[in-house]
């Protein structure tokens, strides 16, 4: 294995380029290296965190009492578990999404600070995101619909990518792929999931509306929550005192 | 009493031991500042440095890719693992 180039430098991970050993067959991939927890701001996290199960990096759900407590008390380690359930969230949810046939990158290993994934892009430099990109005409439409359907196909499979938005499209090869996923909240268990599936579809229809595509936000997303999102909302116990009517900023 | 040396009354570095009460020893500050390292981490700075022969490096994580030091540790730590699994 070897690291070729920074794809990309966020304020929560880096993503590069990586030249996979021969003996794997994979060519280049991508390994999102998270930031370590200190460097990260967790300010927005318990929003999406709620109802989530704690992982491991194993992916195993935590049922250590001692570790829950310290996540509880928000004590170091608490944290670091915390951290690692983050990003075992993603890799799940790639896993998830990406078996179900939806348009993510194929997740290929993940460690308590990073994920592997399928690479887009050439060599030089990794796909860019809708927002970098001056859209063909005739392709705006049938990206649109292939991103709504992956949006139901994400609804029914019990996920809500909950930042959807030009910046966490890649276009590579005439294909939209959704990139992003940490945040993806589970509608069973999040009081917030319709209000982020709306928003959701809101940020993708103003940027489709640049293009000359007319859409209700509000009304698709109340058909696709009427098709595919639960019928009653399981609230955790220690999550009950966090519904307050939240509402996501636009 | 304790006797005392007149000098240490004269010179403005130096420290009582009545000042220090309190303080944390040097060593545990060092302890609790510095990162930890990984191997990886070691043995590419042993390649870079030269103090590993070309055939021993072969089998060293050393990406291609140039960063900053404190980057580059950062990709040593989290990417070594997985180029040790191949």
């Amino acid at each position: 294995m070897d690291v070729l180039h920074k794809v990309k430098g966020g304020k929560e991970a880096n993503v590069y380029c990586c030249q996979a050993h021969p003996g794997t067959g994979l060519g280049l991939v991508a390994a999102k290296v998270y930031r370590p927890r200190m460097f990260r701001n967790l300010r927005n996290d318990a929003l999406y965190r709620q109802g989530r199960a704690i992982l491991d990096d194993a992916g195993k759900v935590v049922r250590d009492g001692r570790l829950l407590h310290a996540i509880a008390t928000g004590t170091r380690r608490g944290k670091d578990a915390q951290h690692t359930a983050w990003l075992e969230h993603e890799y799940q949810t790639m896993a998830i999404l990406h078996a179900a046939g939806a348009d993510v990158p194929q997740p290929l290993a993940s460690s308590a600070n990073t994920v592997l994934m399928e690479y887009l892009g050439d060599a030089q430099s990794g796909a860019p995101t809708l927002n970098q990109v001056t859209l063909p005409a005739e392709e705006a439409q049938p990206l649109f619909d292939r991103l709504l359907w992956n949006v139901e196909l994400m609804l029914a499979r019990g996920r809500i990518h909950g930042d959807l938005s030009a910046y966490n499209v890649l276009y590579w090869q005439g294909r939209g792929v959704i990139i992003d996923l940490p945040q993806a909240v589970d509608p069973a268990v999040n009081r917030a999931g319709r209000a982020l599936l709306r928003r959701d579809l809101q940020r993708l229809c103003e940027y489709f509306a640049r293009h000359g595509i007319e859409c209700d936000a509000a009304a698709l997303a109340d058909d696709l929550w009427a098709r595919h999102g639960p019928d009653e909302i399981e609230m955790l116990p220690e999550f009950v005192e966090q519904e307050d009517g939240w509402q996501p900023e636009d | 009493m304790p006797a005392r040396n007149l000098q240490h009354f004269l010179d403005d570095d130096y420290e009582f031991e009545t000042e220090r009460r309190g303080r944390r020893p040097q060593s545990d500050l060092w302890r609790r500042s510095s990162p930890r390292r990984s191997d990886h981490a070691m043995l590419d700075e042993m390649v870079r440095y030269g103090a590993v022969s070309a055939e021993a490096a072969e089998g060293i994580f050393t990406p291609t890719f140039t960063s900053s030091r404190h980057e580059r540790e950062w990709i040593l730590n989290y990417l070594g693992p997985f180029y040790d699994r191949k």
